[in-house]
Parts: C-alpha cells; structure tokens; sequence
C-alpha cells in the first residue's frame, strides 16, 4: 500500500490547526492520564505566571503528557487560552521560533541576544494580555551561556497571564531558586509520571495484549512505570500472545539492564526486513517516505504502514508540506548500535546516502552531520566546496567552523576554508579577522597550493574576499586586481558574490556605469537556486550606486525592494536589510520626508557583537542615520544632537573610515549648527578634514560652519572650486554649495548671481526631489521667498519646500493672529477691503482694523509693500 | 584523557555496540565501560547515549593517564 503525503501515519488526516501550533501527533493513542491533566490545570488556574519543570529521562512519558494536555484537554479547560510549543533543536533560534508560534512581530530589529531577544519577546507578550501556554520541549538541550540567561530572565519576569511548561532530561542550569522563592516553581520528576498499574492495563489494552494481575505486578515492578519500557512490553507482549508469564519472566533475568534486555527482546521478535529497515532509517534524526525509500532501497511506504499497524512507538510531525517520522529516542539510540554492528562501511554508507538525499531537499546542515560523521573525507570536500558558502549566507558560518574544528581540525586548514573564514568575517563586520585569515590563505598558498575546492573556485572566491575587503575597509579601491570577465554562472552562490562583491569595487571606484551592470548581472545570477540573502546584498549595493549617482528616487525605491526581500525570506534581522532601511531613511531625509520612529528603532539597534561588546547591529553608518533622523523629531534635541556627534565620531575613528561616511558629515554638522553647537561642529569639521583630507563633503562642512559665521566672502571662495569641477560633484554636494553661493552672495549684495545659482540649485533639486538643503542652508528658504514666483514652472517645487513644515525662517516681525493671516491671504486678490468684508461676513471697520495691524507688524505703509513683505517672509 | 563509566546492568552485544570506542566489561551485575575521550563534550556526548539507551549510571570517572 502507499500511504499519502497528506496522512499521517494511522491513515487520520494531519489537521492542518494541529500542524500549525506544532505540537507533536503520536501514531498511538496516548493512555489518557487524568490525574496529570487536572495537575497540569491546576498550574494555569493559579494565574501567577507559572512555571512547570518537568524533569525525566527519556521515554518517561513527558512530551506525550503534556502534548496530550495541549491538544485534547487544554481546549475544553481553557478555552480562551492560546498555546505555543516550541522543541528546541537550535537553541539559538529559540526566541525566534517562539515569535514566530506566537505569532509576533519584533518591532525592534534585532534585539541583542540571550536577554534582549527574551526582554523583546515579554514586552510583545506583556502588551497582549492573552492567557498563554508557553511549551518548550528538550529544554535540556539550551546549553549556551546566552541562551540561559535568556531563559533565566524570560521565567523570571514572565507576565501572569503566561505559564511556561518546560521539558527536560535533566534542569537547564539557571537559578531555579529565584522562581521558587515567589512560588511559581512547580517540579515534576520521573515518579510524579510514572504510570499507574491501571494506566499501564490500559496501555497494553490498547496493544491487544491483556495481563493478569500477577503479571501485571510483575511488568510495573521491572519496569517502575516508565511509560516507554511499558510501551515497548507490551508491543513484545502482543508478539508472544500465549506465554505472557514466561516472556515476562524471561524479561525479569538479572542481572541485565532492563531496557537494554526489553529492547533487544522486542528486536529479536520483529521480521528480518523490518529490522534492517529501522537500523538503515534511525540514522538521520528524523526522515521522509523518500528518504527511507533512498536508504532502504525501495519498499518504505509498506514499511511504515507495518511499523503503523504494531503501534511501533514512531512520531509523525508534517512540516514544510511532507510528513516526517522520527522514533522514539530510546528505539532509535538502539538501532543507532544495531547499524554499528552491521560494520563501519555500511554505516558510512547509509549516511552518505542520507546525506546525499538531504543536499537535493536543500536541508544542508542536517546533510552536514552526515558527512562529518563518516570516516572518508571526499564526500565532505565536495560538499564544503558546493554548499559552504550558502551555509554561511545562511548565518551557520560559526557553527559550521565549530562543528569542523571538532569533527575534521585538518580540513580548516585547506586555503578554500580560510577563504570562506574571511568570509564569514566579512558578513559579521569584523574585517579585521578576515584580513587576517585572507592573508593566512596567501602565505600557505606557497606551500600547500592544493586545496579541496579545485584552483578555479579558490581563485573566484579569492578575487570576491579582496573586493569585499576593499570595499569594507576603503582601503584604495583602485589597486584591488579585478577579474576581467565573470565565470560563467554554474556555481550559483559563488558566482552569484563574486559578481555583487566586484560590482561594489566597480562602484566606489566611481565606475557607476559598469558597476551597476555587474550587479544588475549579480541580481540575475542570484534570482534562482541561489541564498535570498545575496539577492538582498546585490539590491542593497544597486541602491548605493543610484544613491552615488544622485538618483535619490531610485535610491529609496532599490531600498524599499531590498527591504521586501528580507521580509519575505525572514531576514529583517540582518545587517544588509538594516543597511537597506538606513539607505531608504537617508533617502527620505534627503528628500524631506519625515522618518518613521520604526525604522529609527532598528537603525538604532544595539546588540552584543562577537567580541563581547555592544555594538551597533549593522556598523556605524546605519547608526548615523538612526541618530540623524532621530534629531529631527526628538523633543530633547541637545541630547540627540549628542548622540549624533557621538555616533560620527565612531564613524570618523574606524580605521580607515568605511566609504561613504562623507556624505553623513555634512548632515551632522548642519544638525549641530541648528542647535547652536557652532564649536563642537567646528571642531567635528577639523576632525573630519584631518581623516578624510580635502574632499567636497569637508570643504563644503567647512563652507558651512562659515556660512553661520556670517562670513560670506570665505564662503564664495571656498564653495567656488566645487562649482567648476568636472565631474560634477554629488547632486546633494552640488546643490548646497549653489545655495551657500547664492545666499553669500545674496548677503554681499550680488543678487544676479545670487537669483542664477538659486535657479541652478532648484533645477537640480527638482530633477532629483531633493529638499534638505534647502531647510539646512541658512536663508535658503527666504531666499526662495524673495524670488517666488519667478522660477518658472519650477515654481510649483519651489512653492512645495517653501510650504514644507522643516522650512524654518527666522521670523523678524511679530507673529500675525490667526484673522490676520486670513485677511493677508484675501489681499493678492486684489479685491476692494468692502469685497474682503462681505466675503468674511464682518463689517468693513473690522477689516481696517486688521489691516492697520498687519502693516503695523510687518512694518509696511501700503498693500503693494505688505505683499512683497508677506511673500518674503513665507506668509504667503 | 581515559573515563570509565560504570552502568547499572550487564550489557547486551547489542547495547555495547552504541559504544564502539569504547570497551565495554561485564562484572556482576554491572558492566563497565572505558577508553579515550576528547575532551568534556565527548563525555557529555557519551552520558547522552547512556540516558538514550535508557541505562542508569552507577558511577564514572577519570583514568589516570
């Protein structure tokens, strides 16, 4: 027979509610444990937040307990309450995958891990109120220091509404003592789930196998209970129908092991093809009809279906949209033995079968585990050089390093593996390391120049970790030897960053041109068969090249596409999509859009960084822009100025500063200006010009700080020289040097060459919609004012910056009352006053009156002359 | 580095065979394992099958070298 994908293994339909709260489905029915269930209640009833440990070993009983609780009792009890189960696998995926049950959003970015992930997820729990049921299974498998303190700090100040149950062999190690001192502890151990006789009687009822009291007496006194080994009786039982008594004799033979005699029993009573089938399916972890077929040889879904029919203790668990079975870990640790006695090459040979069927489903760190464990290293090699690198797109770098280090130290030695260490290093930041272990791979490169990658993929990923260092450490794009043409694309993940990492050379080279291309090539190389994250760093990089050439529209679309990426492919947490939220934000400064307090959130972001220290989650430069964009809508600005400042000196002291930090210089330094901090912003500029040297960003700082000094010839002649270079300079560059120009001149007295570079500088900023510089140059916007209406039809741009809530004047009149303001909008109509009265339904008196105290304010002695005062300072 | 782990239990063939580096002798009612062992990860690896095959230990500890 052919059991469908659809079923689970008894033939019952998975319920789609059941696959999705992830609590695990048993092929058997588990024995109804009443007295547990009540229990288990009465720890929710008390409504103090909880916590129920339930320690044992294995096959005591506890996941089906508490599983059963879950499914069938806790919805008839607690209606209302919802329900989270978590088996830990990855312990450092825990808090994510509790999200992700729980069905929350962190609005935060990336939290630090360990106690930030966990504060993160209380305060989304905490603002919610609903009665939770929190299940966390295999807690004994959170062994990482961070980790525990995570889950120490999530117990501890788990709201009320929220009881955690928590599954284990043996106590997480945390400080159970704090718990149990405000009463919230509750421990269960293995005689607290030990099966009662009667329970035990309707366990082997339900494998048609019926004892006597003596018997019975007999099976709980060996097996004390243990739900597993009862299990497994009665399963041997039912095989040996007519001699109940002398099986269970035969059993009670000491002086051996009970579960080590009970299990080979049972062994010996399954059919020879049986047998073979579980010791070939106990190697991988956990497997599907495909792959039992893959490592069986044909014939599993007959063997699953006999397996079914003995209720052979197997769990079924749907995920992904294929069923998954997995034996109980007792059974499975001995088959694990049986298939050692069938000899170290058979072995080997089922995991490289098992591993070989994993890579082709794509799951590349379960197939890892095989490959490690087999004596041969070839296997291995081929895979490292196939798939290493997703795996450490994919964020598994360091525990894949680990894992080699423990399992294969020599193999981290070959050039191909330092590459891909560099790597790892790269994506984390830290482009010290990778420097270090880039070099390492040049001075072996003499004497080992053989590596398990094969020279053409060590050459590739060799050119791709020196683009990428040139890129991160800014360290003279120029000299970086750059492959000419790209390989052909058969090694889609390779291929896929060596184009993303040259483009990039290309584009802060200043080739914008063929930089671009190379990543529109890297984009398409990467759109199949490839990880999401390098489509989400060659969209990020697009972004930067359009940022580069001025396109700010463009730049904040590519960046708005980048961050939809990585929300659908779940990678809002990494750098790159923060460095695409800092791009879009930037973008939207630049175009005077107001920030959005989310994005400053997670721009602002801190965690804990692999050297211990806090740190920002994407470097400095996104930082930057959350405490730039932060400025503008704090209402303590000195504090956020401070910040500010701060946060581009980190920029500023990184040595050599990252590429790019120029463009954010000239920001910060108009933030400081507005506050009044002429001498920190004063002193930032000789910083920057004594780290960057004389580039346009500092000379236009410099031109800036002179600007509020009131000294507009310094500024004519510094702003000069960046007017006539050819290239152009930067859009942004450009245009506020031609307001800085246009207002010193404006000051001088020069107003034809002050109205031509205002007409210059708003043809540029409406090409691009830039409005910053317009609200950062002092007197921009008046004089916008002073020449409104005669741009043109740039007017209707001109009109928006001038109308823009940013565009601060510095008001020399009084302000006008709110009826006031209304008469001066009737004026340029040129209506009689009588008219103006009749329309506001107020007598022709009122109107006067109004009138005498606009002129009054605006110092003015006709309506010809308020007007043109009125227009100049912005009221109309 | 050498442990001995002492289980509960004669040992089948087939429960030794979980343990192929290490030996395994049986001694009245106990069986007693040894043989090198990496580091503390490998102890932990190895008490982890031990409570996977469901065997209680009796006692374990370090050889001299």
């Amino acid at each position: 027979m052919t059991t469908s994908q659809t079923l689970d293994p008894t033939g019952r339909p998975v319920s789609r509610a059941r696959a999705r709260s992830h609590i695990p489905v048993f092929p058997f029915t588990p024995v109804s444990r009443h007295r547990l269930h009540t229990a288990l209640d009465s720890v929710l009833d008390r409504g103090s937040g909880g916590v129920l440990l339930i320690c044992g070993a294995v096959g005591i009983g506890k996941t089906v307990t508490v599983a059963d609780w879950a499914a069938r009792q806790l919805p008839r009890s607690h209606p209302d309450t919802r329900t989270a189960w978590v088996t830990v696998r990855d312990q450092m995926s825990l808090w994510a995958e509790l999200r992700g049950r729980l069905q929350l959003r962190c609005a935060a970015g990336a939290p630090a891990a360990g106690i930030g992930e966990a504060e993160a997820l209380l305060e989304a729990l905490a603002a919610q109120r609903t009665p939770t049921v929190l299940i966390i299974d295999d807690a004994h498998l959170i062994t990482d220091p961070l980790a525990l303190a995570g889950l120490e700090y999530f117990l501890q100040n788990a709201p009320d509404s929220v009881t955690i149950v928590l599954c284990a062999r043996f106590d997480p190690p945390i400080r159970w003592h704090l718990l149990d001192l405000h009463s919230r502890l509750t421990r269960w151990s293995a005689p607290d789930l030990a099966l009662s006789a009667a329970e035990a009687a309707r366990l082997c009822d339900g494998h048609e196998c019926e004892l006597g009291a003596d018997d019975l007496a007999t099976l709980m006194s060996l097996t004390e209970g243990w739900a597993a080994l009862v299990r497994i009786a009665a399963i041997y039982l039912s095989a040996h129908t007519a001699e109940h008594a002398d099986a269970l004799a035969a059993l009670a033979r000491p002086p051996h092991a009970f579960a080590d005699i009970l299990v080979g029993e049972l062994i010996d009573t399954l059919s020879p093809a049986l047998r073979q089938f579980l010791t070939c399916t106990s190697i991988p972890e956990e497997f599907t009809e495909q792959l039992a077929d893959d490592l069986v040889g044909g014939g599993a879904a007959h063997q699953i279906y006999e397996l079914n029919r003995l209720n052979f203790p197997m769990t079924s668990l749907a995920r992904g949209g294929t069923v998954r079975f997995s034996y109980h870990p007792m059974l499975r640790a001995y088959f694990l033995a049986e298939a050692n006695r069938l000899g170290q090459d058979l072995c080997a040979d089922l995991r490289l079968r098992a591993a070989r069927q994993l890579m082709a489903t794509g799951e590349l760190w379960a197939a890892l585990r095989h490959l490690l464990a087999v004596p041969d290293r070839r296997p291995l090699a081929s895979f490292l050089a196939d798939h290493a690198l997703a795996l450490i797109l994919a964020d598994h770098g360091e525990a894949l390093f680990d894992a080699l280090a423990e399992a294969a130290p020599e193999v981290l030695a070959d050039p191909f593996l330092r590459l891909l260490q560099a790597t790892d290093a790269l994506l984390h930041g830290d482009s010290g390391s990778a420097q270090a272990y880039r070099d390492s791979t040049r001075l072996r490169a003499d004497d080992e120049p053989v590596s398990l990658a094969g020279p053409y993929r060590l050459e590739s990923l060799g050119a791709a970790v020196d683009a990428e260092l040139a890129v991160t450490t800014g360290a003279a794009p120029e000299s970086t030897p750059l492959p000419e043409r790209l390989p052909p694309a058969d090694r889609p993940d390779l291929d896929g960053y060596l184009a993303v990492t040259t483009g990039t050379v290309l584009v802060l080279r200043g080739e914008l041109a063929r930089g671009e291309e190379r990543l529109r090539v890297a984009l398409t190389r990467t759109r199949s068969r490839c990880h999401p994250r390098l489509r989400l760093i060659a969209v990020t990089r697009l972004a930067v090249t359009a940022g580069l050439a001025g396109s700010i529209t463009t730049m904040r679309q590519r960046a708005e596409r980048a961050r939809a990426i990585a929300r659908d492919h779940d990678l809002l947490d990494l750098p790159e999509a923060v460095h695409a939220t800092a791009l879009e934000a930037y973008g939207a400064y630049l175009q005077g859009t107001d920030p959005q307090p989310g994005r400053i959130e997670i721009l602002c972001a801190e965690r804990i960084r692999r050297d211990g220290t806090p740190g920002p989650v994407a470097g400095w430069l996104p930082h930057t822009v959350g405490t730039l964009l932060h400025c503008q809508c704090a209402t303590d600005r000195a504090t956020a100025t401070d910040r500010l400042r701060r946060s581009i000196g980190r920029v500023l002291d990184a040595d050599p500063p990252p590429a790019l930090s120029g463009g954010l210089l000239g920001a910060a330094v108009w933030t400081l200006l507005s506050v009044n901090e002429a001498p920190t912003a004063q002193r930032l500029v000789e910083r920057a010009r004594a780290v960057l040297g004389r580039t346009p960003d500092t000379v236009l700082a410099g031109a800036a700080l002179a600007a509020f000094a009131g000294n507009h010839q310094a500024v004519v002649t510094q702003v000069e020289p960046l007017l006539t270079t050819t290239p152009a300079a930067h859009p942004v560059s450009r245009l506020t040097a031609l307001l800085l120009d246009a207002r010193a001149h404006h000051q001088l007295g020069n107003d034809p060459k002050s109205r031509e570079a205002v007409e210059q500088g708003l043809r540029l900023a409406a090409t691009h919609q830039i409005t910053r510089p317009f609200f950062d140059v002092p007197g921009a916007v008046e004089l916008l004012d002073y020449y409104a209406g005669c741009f043109g039809h740039h007017s209707v741009f001109a009109d928006t910056v001038r109308a823009s809530r940013h565009a601060h004047r510095r008001a020399d009149h009084p302000p006008l009352t709110a009826t006031e303001a209304t008469i001066l909008r009737q004026l340029p109509s040129g209506r009689t006053t009588q008219h103006i009265a009749d329309d506001l339904g107020v007598s022709i008196n009122t109107v006067k009156t109004h009138l005498r105290g606009i002129y009054a304010k605006l110092g003015t002695s006709s309506r010809m002359e308020t007007l043109e005062a009125a227009r100049r300072a912005g009221l109309l | 580095m050498r442990y001995q782990f002492t289980i509960d239990g004669e040992l089948s063939e087939r429960a030794l065979a979980a343990f192929p580096e290490l030996t395994g002798n049986r001694d009245r009612g106990t069986t007693v394992l040894s043989g090198p062992v990496t580091d503390s990860t490998g102890v932990r690896t190895i008490l982890a099958r031990i409570d996977n095959l469901g065997l209680t230990v009796v006692e374990m500890h370090r050889l001299p070298d």
